[in-house]
């Protein structure tokens, strides 16, 4: 910050002393008063400003969650509750420069006594993150500038940019649970919940599955045709270790793989199905940032919610291997859940703790997000093993699940 | 991008119409000044002519110089210009004369130039009064020159971004202040000089208006701050155009009168403080200024004793006798500045004294504090414990001051109690010694909200107490446990059936006043 101080008490004490010398020689009370005046100036002037800006409050209002590309209007109410005026008042709210349109909010205003003054700004959801909106620096002065400005500083507020979504119609994940929410293909489980039919007793037929009312209607015996079903509890694996993605694409290769966790995951919970999230990227809200984040399996748009904030907040960087990770949580797992592995590169360590997993009874799926030349390779070998592996590089990518 | 520049445009049309007012306005006081002298020596002359006779002068120097602001002084317009501009005024000026003196004046002045032009053109009186306007002019020209280089906003806000400005107004700003406190010196001085008696030395002068000396000098001087006052907000605007910072529209009306109203407001409290008194002190100063010349003098004599013995010796002539040494001074006779009675005097003395004391001390202290420096190597000096000293009588001071100010709240609350609950309703003050215990308690939380608040850390709409928690004693981690033993106090009062006690009440007053104070560290550690 600037200091706007062309002017010291020092520039007034050649005069000050020609006017003491010359009020003693004369005698002239009216020189004692201008010499009052000139010391008054500066102390009441330091006085002021200091109590006048440390009497202003202020307030930002704003929708703290947004989706990319998304605007978000910030409301600024800035208030002087105190007696005295506020000369000047400079506010800057900072935000962080993937939300700006054009410029940081800047703006000088002059508060009387009770003043109040609002002011609204837009930011723009560029990129997903977790962004500081603030903190609101205020500067003010005296008047006549004898002294230094003074700064004030409020602290920030914070928006969390969503992680794009990419609708996935096509999408299905393996599972080995009965009695989902997902109609299956194969009529191995039958869902009780889930009638598509009725039709005439037969020899065998379970008594439970008779429709009584059904058959007083008709005065057959009818028995009720269940859909078979599969419950699909999706782990999300999200490795966001930076030493196990290529230095080139780093970021590029975990932007998508948060969009492809965020993507899977939406389409899980509008499935009604549980998903949960375990990645060794960094939160900056977590207690150990390097630890990792965990959300076990749930339900629900809440959980989404909390799924999304979580993936808008990860960056990529040092932290432990996917592999320990991946080893560590999925030991902790129910029996059928499928495993939505989302990682750089599938090499060897991974293939040896996915077949462990598979023979305990989870069902990995590998998504890889670097390009890799030996893919068609690992993709067969995978195959072999039992779960499906893809690569994807590229949003547009996503499209086999969306056609 | 126009909205800033037209708020900008207005702002400093508004400052440039104030300053050269105030200018014209200062350039009164000056000759003002010279008039006033000029009639104390000159006791049958009237110069009030010459009052308004200057100010048309400075008002049309301040014009000129502002219409010429863009052209060099080598440039032949400027010349020209400035050559016909004072062709106008000398003729202007002989007018006026006339005018003041009568017409009877120009036919016998006509019969002379006939004779003599020269001579009988250029009259005593007119020379002398050309001078006074030449200095006033040229006095208003070299403010309005700095005022110049104050203004063209439009050209800042036009610079690239990406550009190396370069503003001259910090030089241009200390520049006229400069010229504010030379000429403030001169009228000062001017002053002085109507107030020496020289009757004395056969000079005859008439009585003295000192009402009128006061308020010229003063007038001045508050002109010239109001003129500090705009050219500082010339140099923020410089700054905000720089930054594309748009401005209110309304800012330069509500700076001046900021600044206006700072100004009266000190001249009536500077009034009130008995200069009389200050007059004493400068007896008193003088008196010691006196013993130090008689010391020195003394000292000097005895140096030159046998320097002048020996020039004797040299020049073979009688010795003559040694000067004797100069006679002491003499006590200055007591003051009788002003009758009233004994104990007002008394009053007015003390409070002369503690508000000087006060200033001093308060410039002391500030002084230290705001060179850390030298308050470390205080500290560390032999001198360490008068500091520690000093420190100590104002931290008594201070208290003794908060006792007294409390004692007189607490008088005030009892009288108010007594007029009933209207009367403390019409106030909007809040008595805490009237609350229940339980009101008390979430008093005290609903204190340290708002001081948290102040501090930059609000609690948000949505957070229960229990989750404000955590970082308020992340932020002041010296109370952490006073805070939560607060919170705890609180959600109890705030949300049980339980009688809350005066005990209570007394640990919660405990927590919170440390709580303030490590508030107040983090309030401070922001700014």
């Amino acid at each position: 910050m600037n200091r706007i101080r062309t002017l010291t008490l020092g520039n007034f004490i050649p005069l000050l002393i020609f006017l003491l010398v010359l009020a003693a020689v004369v005698r002239e009370g009216s020189l004692v008063t201008v010499l009052f005046l000139l010391a008054g100036v500066y102390f009441v002037g330091h006085w002021w400003s200091r109590r006048a800006l440390n009497a202003v409050t202020f307030r930002r209002g704003f929708t703290p969650r947004a989706f990319p590309d998304e605007k978000v209007s910030v409301r600024l109410e800035v208030a002087n509750p105190g007696l005295l005026p506020v000369p000047w008042l400079r506010l800057q709210d900072s935000a962080s420069p993937e939300l700006l349109l054009t410029e940081a909010f800047r703006r000088v205003i002059t508060l009387g006594g009770h003043g109040r003054a609002q002011f609204e700004y837009t930011l723009r959801a560029h990129k997903r993150g977790y962004y500081n909106v603030g903190p609101l620096f205020l500067s003010s002065g005296d008047l006549i500038g004898l002294t230094d400005d003074l700064d004030r500083a409020s602290a920030a507020d914070h928006l969390t940019v969503y992680p794009r979504i990419i609708p996935l119609t096509r999408f299905s994940l393996p599972s080995r649970s009965p009695l989902g929410a997902l109609k299956h293909t194969q009529p191995l489980f039958e869902d009780p919940a889930r009638v598509f039919g009725k039709r005439d007793y037969v020899g065998g037929d379970s008594l439970r599955r008779v429709d009584w009312k059904a058959t007083a209607a008709i005065g057959r015996l009818q028995v009720k045709q269940f859909e078979p079903s599969i419950a699909v509890e999706s782990a999300l694996f999200l490795n966001l270790n930076s030493n196990e993605y290529d230095l080139r694409s780093r970021i590029d290769s975990s932007e998508l793989a948060i969009v492809i966790a965020a993507s899977i995951a939406s389409w899980a919970v509008a499935n009604k199905q549980t998903v949960g999230l375990f990645t060794n990227g960094l939160d900056p809200l977590a207690a150990e940032a390097r630890a990792g984040r965990r959300l076990p399996p749930r339900k629900g748009r809440g959980h989404l919610i909390r799924l999304l904030e979580v993936l808008a907040r990860l960056q990529i960087g040092e932290s432990i291997p996917f592999v320990q990770l991946l080893r560590h949580e999925s030991a902790h797992l129910s029996w059928g859940t499928t495993l939505v592995i989302i990682t750089s590169v599938l090499d060897e360590p991974l293939f040896e703790a996915l077949f462990t997993a598979r023979r305990s009874g989870l069902n990995p799926l590998v998504i890889t997000v670097v390009p890799d030349y030996n893919f068609r390779e690992a993709q067969r070998r995978a195959h072999r093993f039992g779960f499906p592996a893809y690569q994807l590089t590229r949003e547009r990518d996503l499209d086999i699940w969306r056609k | 991008m126009s909205e800033l520049r037209d708020s900008l445009h207005w702002n400093e049309r508004f400052s440039n119409l104030v300053s050269y007012g105030l200018v014209s306005l200062m350039m009164l006081c000056l000759t003002q000044a010279i008039v006033q002298t000029g009639q104390r020596f000159l006791p049958g002359w009237d110069g009030v002519y010459l009052l308004i006779f200057c100010y048309i002068v400075a008002v049309e120097s301040l014009y000129a110089t502002h219409r010429t602001r863009h052209t060099t002084a080598s440039n032949q317009y400027w010349l020209a210009y400035r050559l016909s501009e004072w062709v106008v005024i000398l003729l202007a000026l002989k007018v006026v004369l006339y005018l003041v003196r009568g017409p009877s004046q120009l036919w016998t002045d006509l019969a002379l130039w006939q004779k003599n032009f020269s001579q009988n053109f250029f009259s005593g009186e007119y020379l002398v009064v050309m001078w006074v306007v030449v200095i006033v002019w040229l006095a208003a020209w070299r403010f309005a020159d700095d005022l110049a280089d104050l203004q063209d906003d439009d050209q800042l806000l036009d610079a690239l971004s990406g550009d190396v400005v370069r503003s001259d107004r910090g030089l241009a700003r200390q520049s006229l202040a400069a010229n504010i406190l030379i000429v403030g010196g001169v009228i000062a001085f001017l002053t002085a000089l109507t107030r020496l008696d020289m009757s004395a030395v056969g000079v005859p002068q008439p009585p003295l208006q000192t009402g009128a000396l006061n308020n010229n000098v003063l007038a001045y001087f508050v002109l010239g701050l109001l003129l500090l006052s705009q050219t500082q907000f010339a140099i923020l605007r410089a700054r905000w155009a720089l930054e594309r910072t748009p401005i209110s529209r309304d800012m330069a009306e509500r700076w001046t009168i900021y600044s206006l109203g700072l100004l009266l407001g000190l001249i009536i409290l500077v009034s009130l403080l008995p200069t009389s008194q200050m007059l004493g002190l400068f007896a008193t100063l003088e008196f010691l200024f006196r013993i130090l010349f008689f010391l020195i003098s003394f000292l000097l004599f005895l140096f030159l004793l046998p320097l002048a013995w020996l020039f004797s010796l040299l020049t073979g002539g009688a010795t003559a006798a040694p000067l004797p040494p100069p006679p002491p001074p003499q006590l200055p006779p007591a003051a009788t500045l002003s009758a009233g009675p004994p104990w007002l005097e008394l009053l007015r003395s003390v409070l002369l004294w503690f508000a000087l004391l006060g200033v001093v001390g308060f410039a002391l202290y500030f002084y230290v504090t705001q060179n850390p420096q030298l308050a470390a190597a205080l500290r560390r000096s032999r001198w360490r414990w008068m500091a520690e000293g000093l420190a100590r009588v104002w931290r008594g001071l201070r208290g003794w001051g908060r006792r007294l100010a409390s004692t007189v709240e607490a008088a005030a609350t009892r009288l108010l109690s007594r007029r009933g609950p209207a009367a403390e309703d019409r106030f909007g003050f809040l008595s805490l010694r009237r609350l229940s215990p339980r009101r008390r308690v979430i008093f005290f939380y609903q204190a340290m909200l708002r001081r948290a608040g102040e501090s930059g850390l609000p609690r948000q709409p949505s957070q229960t107490p229990s989750e404000y928690l955590p970082p308020l004693q992340n932020t002041i981690p010296d109370s952490a446990e006073d805070a939560a033993a607060l919170t705890e106090t609180f959600l109890e009062a705030r949300y049980s059936a339980h009688e809350v006690t005066g005990e209570q009440v007394s640990l919660v007053q405990g927590y919170w006043e440390r709580i303030k104070k490590s508030l107040r560290t983090v309030t401070k550690r922001v700014q």
